[in-house]
């Protein structure tokens, strides 16, 4: 008997519908959404099951978002009220777990699984055996995880005989007879059903290696588990301690295995929980600790899922796009997801009109050789498209597999920058567009491509570059929604080698050290291997923010190799151009492009006031914005006239360039930069100068 | 119940471990054989069983990459010293040990750059090379401008690189190469490449096209006195064979098909795309080792004479049909002639066919 909830189960009931339906808003108005599993799958993949329903009713996507906003608020409701009839407590933090992990495609196998316990919980009865096989039925019609729902629905049919012992009739026996028959006809006879209703269990041998599908990784997503360890340690502690069955303390453990095996299951798993434990409470705890839990959990709940969601999102409501559109280019044909996560965002209708995947995330119907389509994606990031000799005696390079499945597309998460780095050296793909959670590269040569890669690269030079400006458009080419995307846009941008576009996308924010690192050890770069000289200017905050970087980064992380290697690179250069150097400036021009600040002190004294000015506004350089180095180096360059030889005045002119450049002031950077030639045109910058300039006036 | 339930959770963490250590599905574990860290043999083992490898030292493969400074190189440094087209360029050459300087002087600006490897056997040319930094560590590659000519028996541009240098502070050292170019000109003339995180290991690079490259590491073979062997080259497939030597010399689905053309000077120097083609290749079971032994130099392997054309075309029936000049001797000044490249150097076209000025580059 449904008892009537408080007003703190209200509470976690609206927090925890406001989550699913913040899930969906969050994926679906930028970047569509499969409510049911698409028909077509990939390219490369055997004969599979498609959910029937999917093949005879194509939504469209404002169809798909509010039948999944209606879905979803079914599912969140009748999960509250499921789990509140039960006046088990310990439930609603499960609830706010389930909640969270949500997928917006796994609303319809959460609907069957509510109602598999809905019908479960009912008196047993010949009705009840036949209403649960229809679950199962209409699971296989509109899910594709209804592999699930058969395991419930048997689980259920199978225990009720058990509870019976000897006295089932056989008229009782007929719906699990006709179910296992029906089961056994459809593996059999339909192409693909065996494999897709093993899917729930089939992954944890057939999956992917964590780069190409994180969410089938145990682990994978790291804080959403540990969440969930939480949500449901909670509830089992409490069931070690009381008169639960032996039964439910299984399923409780058995949900939880599954649940940390795989991101992917997680909330499902927790359904599982939720719904299969015992109808009565047997805690009992008073009320004071019983809301102070309660309270904790809504509040932590609410954080994460506002964290999710995103601010700005639930204050401006209809938000701006936020994600690159793929639909809108004249591109079409095949693509390779390198994360096949991904897979259901290409495969709304409207992508599924002009891109097909070469491989998405149907593991039940990867043919045997999958090694092949992995290989090929390995060699892919690492450019490696000639024939290579491995070691096990096969041949590695992409070319064949790349003629032979002819890709349009390529698809890479923007935060693998590493990846990103190595595909922009390929000479098979230019990037196309960028957003907070993808990179999407064309395959160069396809003509299709052509336009929106001139596009492409037209926006990134700008961007770099702030020249022609009144022809500048991000439109649909660099999209970002929230802060968290314009840090991915910048590290991609970075790896890109366009270190000034990442500086500008990340806001120039210092509380990411990595990137502002790697921005800053770009341009150090950038200028010593293009100069017989390194910048004090771009060196010496480089060595101190990768310093500072490497600080906080784990040790041997491939984020921190790469940052130690850069520098050490950068410095190397350094060693060979301070031989060079006057011996009176040695010491103190390496003790500043080594990142020495005590050693510049000591030698700063010798100094002249102006000079000294200069040096000290390098030393205080990392913790100026561009704009306050642009305005300190104006201030500080009519003092250093006379007082520096023509060569020294030249270089800090060159750094006013650079700075203004960084702060994106071209009517400072472009005099700046012509100044600096004319006062020493053989200095050690020109390369590097004539190519800003250049690069400014394009 | 309750004191089942630690045990329960035991299991669970257990089958949890095994889950995470366990490699997923199909990820091929194997990799570049050339970054293998293990089970190479010393080199030099070989020829204490194997009379193949006394002579292999003198082939070009064993030859093609040398550190910089090496002293087979002194004479050519020197050279380099005095080619007058180096100081016009304000080129200067300085030996650092194994390295060498180059720095070129503008006025009072000078660029430079050092360079560790010379690639080539000096057959047909030598061309030095520097090894740089990228900003994430991975190793690039400086081509220098200048290389040696046998035919020339001086320095010249080279092949690849513009006659007049264009803008940027490398244009009169050479031109830059990124990671995976570097990776792959080193690829080619080592035996041994170990790559860590894009960075080249350059310490432990293996030079030249040795024993290994072909065989494979064996370390194992060198261990148990020669008991395990070695199966591919007297199991594996015809194409497979012709494989093994386009690793480097080019497969031929690596080309563009548009290019395969017999008119097309640029695919002579890549001799699997020709031989592909060749009524030769195409009606016999002949491979690259019909005609070569790699374990010989060209000098003193047969491959030139007209003894590897007679295996077949002995005129002896219809089918193996003589030539119809009437000539019996160098059949490759004809069907297999050298033909220059865009620099002082020759490459023989391994299309075998009969030629006319229209259908040959």
């Amino acid at each position: 008997m449904m008892r009537r909830p408080p007003a703190i189960d209200v509470g976690v009931a609206l927090i925890s519908v406001c989550l699913i339906l913040g899930k969906l808003a969050q994926s679906s108005f930028h970047s569509g959404l499969a409510l049911l599993p698409p028909p077509v799958t990939g390219l490369l993949e055997q004969p599979a099951w498609h959910v029937p329903l999917s093949e005879v009713l194509e939504l469209t996507p404002g169809s798909a978002i509010a039948l999944s906003i209606a879905f979803g608020a079914i599912v969140s409701t009748m999960l509250i009220r499921t789990a509140l009839s039960r006046e088990s407590w310990e439930q609603l933090p499960i609830i706010a777990g389930f909640s969270l992990l949500l997928h917006p495609a796994e609303i319809l196998c959460g609907l069957c699984l509510i109602l598999v316990t809905r019908v479960r919980e009912a008196p047993d009865s010949i009705f009840r055996s036949w209403k649960l096989v229809g679950v199962a039925i209409l699971a296989s019609l509109i899910t594709l995880e209804f592999g699930l729902i058969f395991a419930l629905v048997l689980t259920t049919i199978l225990s009720a005989f058990k509870e019976q012992g000897s006295g089932v009739s056989l008229r009782q026996a007929v719906p699990a007879i006709a179910f296992l028959a029906l089961m056994c006809g459809a593996i059999v006879f339909l192409p693909g059903f065996g494999p897709a209703l093993a899917r729930p269990v089939s992954w944890i041998w057939l999956r992917p290696p964590e780069e190409m599908a994180a969410s089938l990784t145990p682990f994978g997503g790291a804080i959403s588990n540990w969440i969930l360890v939480l949500f449901v340690a909670i509830p089992l502690g409490i069931a070690s301690r009381s008169d639960y069955s032996r039964r439910h303390v299984f399923i409780g453990l058995g949900t939880v295995w599954f649940a940390l095996l795989s991101e992917r299951y997680a909330a499902t798993a927790l359904s599982i929980l939720l719904l299969s434990s015992p109808v009565q409470a047997p805690t009992k705890l008073n009320s004071q600790s019983m809301n102070r839990l309660m309270i904790a959990g809504v509040v932590f709940a609410a954080l994460f899922g506002l964290h999710s969601v995103g601010w700005t999102t639930i204050l401006a409501g209809q938000p701006a796009p936020r994600f690159v559109d793929p639909t809108r280019w004249d591109s079409q044909g095949a693509v390779v997801l390198l994360n096949l996560d991904r897979a259901e965002e290409w495969q709304t209708p409207a992508y599924r009109k002009k891109f097909s995947l070469l491989e998405d995330d149907r593991w039940d119907a990867w043919p045997g050789n999958m090694h092949e389509f992995y290989s090929f994606c390995d060699d892919l990031r690492a450019v490696r498209d000639n024939r290579y000799l491995r070691s096990d005696g096969t041949w590695g390079g992409y070319l064949p597999e790349l003629k032979r499945w002819s890709p349009a597309l390529l698809v890479i998460e923007s935060r693998e920058v590493e990846s990103i780095r190595q595909l922009s050296l390929s000479p098979d793909w230019r990037v196309m567009g960028i957003d907070g959670g993808q990179t999407i590269f064309g395959r160069v040569g396809d003509p299709r491509n052509a336009s929106q890669m001139r596009h492409a690269l037209e926006c990134l030079m700008t961007l770099e570059w702030p020249a022609r400006l009144d022809q500048f458009s991000l439109d649909n080419t660099l999209m970002s929604g929230n802060s968290e995307d314009d840090l991915a846009v910048a590290g991609a941008l970075c790896s890109l080698r366009f270190p000034y576009a990442a500086l500008r996308f990340s806001r120039y924010d210092k509380s990411h050290p990595t990137l502002r690192a790697r921005c800053l050890l770009e341009l150090a770069h950038r200028v010593a291997s293009h100069s017989s000289a390194g910048s004090l200017l771009d060196q010496y905050r480089a060595v101190l923010a990768v310093r500072h970087a490497l600080s906080v980064l784990p040790r041997n992380s491939s984020e921190s190799t790469s940052l130690k290697r850069g520098l050490e690179g950068v410095l190397k250069r350094t060693k060979e151009q301070s031989e060079k150097s006057p011996e009176n400036e040695r010491v103190l021009v390496t003790a500043v492009l080594t990142g020495d600040s005590k050693t510049v002190q000591n030698e700063l004294k010798q100094l002249n006031s102006p000079v000294q000015d200069f040096y000290h506004l390098i030393l205080r350089s990392p913790d100026l914005s561009p704009e306050q180095l642009v305005a300190e180096f104006e201030n500080v360059i009519p003092r250093l006239e006379g007082n520096l030889p023509s060569r020294g005045l030249s270089e800090v002119q060159f750094y006013l360039g650079c700075a203004a450049l960084e702060a994106g002031q071209l009517e400072t950077a472009i005099p700046a930069f012509v100044k600096s030639a004319e006062t020493d045109p053989d200095s050690p910058f020109r390369e590097i100068r004539q190519l800003y300039l250049q690069q400014l006036r394009r | 119940m309750k004191s089942f339930i630690p045990v329960l959770f035991a299991i669970l963490l257990a089958a949890c471990s095994w889950i995470l250590v366990r490699a997923p599905y199909a990820t091929s574990t194997s990799q570049d054989r050339l970054q293998l860290s293990t089970g190479w043999a010393d080199e030099s083992s070989c020829i204490q069983c194997h009379t193949e490898a006394k002579t292999f030292s003198k082939t070009g493969h064993a030859r093609t990459m040398h550190t910089a400074g090496h002293s087979d190189l002194q004479p050519l440094i020197q050279l380099m010293r005095e080619t007058p087209a180096f100081s016009q360029d304000g080129l200067s050459i300085e030996s650092r040990g194994s390295d060498l300087r180059v720095q070129r002087r503008d006025g009072e600006s000078f660029n430079d750059v050092t360079l560790n490897w010379c690639l080539g056997s000096g057959d047909h040319a030598r061309t030095w090379i520097g090894t740089l930094h990228d900003s994430d560590g991975t190793t690039n590659l400086l081509e220098f401008r200048w290389t040696w000519y046998r035919e020339l028996q001086e320095f010249g541009v080279t092949p690849g690189q513009p006659d007049e240098p264009g803008q940027g502070y490398y244009s009169h050292l050479g031109v830059l190469f990124d990671h995976p170019k570097a990776r792959r000109c080193l690829g080619c003339h080592s035996t041994r490449l170990p790559i860590d995180a894009g960075q080249i290991q350059e310490h432990q690079i293996q030079a030249g096209v040795n024993c290994q490259r072909c065989h494979g590491p064996r370390q194992s073979h060198v261990a148990s006195d020669g008991e395990i062997r070695e199966q591919f080259w007297s199991s594996a497939s015809r194409d497979e064979q012709v494989a093994r030597c386009a690793e480097c010399h080019r497969h031929p689905d690596e080309q563009d098909p548009r290019t395969v053309r017999r008119d097309n000077p640029d695919i002579v120097r890549f001799q699997p795309i020709g031989l592909a083609q060749s009524a030769c290749f195409q009606k016999s079971q002949m491979t690259c080792t019909t005609c070569h032994d790699p374990h010989r130099s060209l000098a003193e392997q047969q491959s030139k004479s007209i003894g590897q054309c007679l295996q077949c075309h002995d005129g002896a029936t219809a089918d193996r049909p003589g030539c119809g000049l009437g000539k019996t001797e160098d059949c490759l000044s004809c069907h297999m002639p050298k033909v220059k490249m865009d620099r002082p150097v020759h490459f023989t076209d391994h299309w075998i066919r009969v030629r006319d000025e229209a259908n040959s580059p």
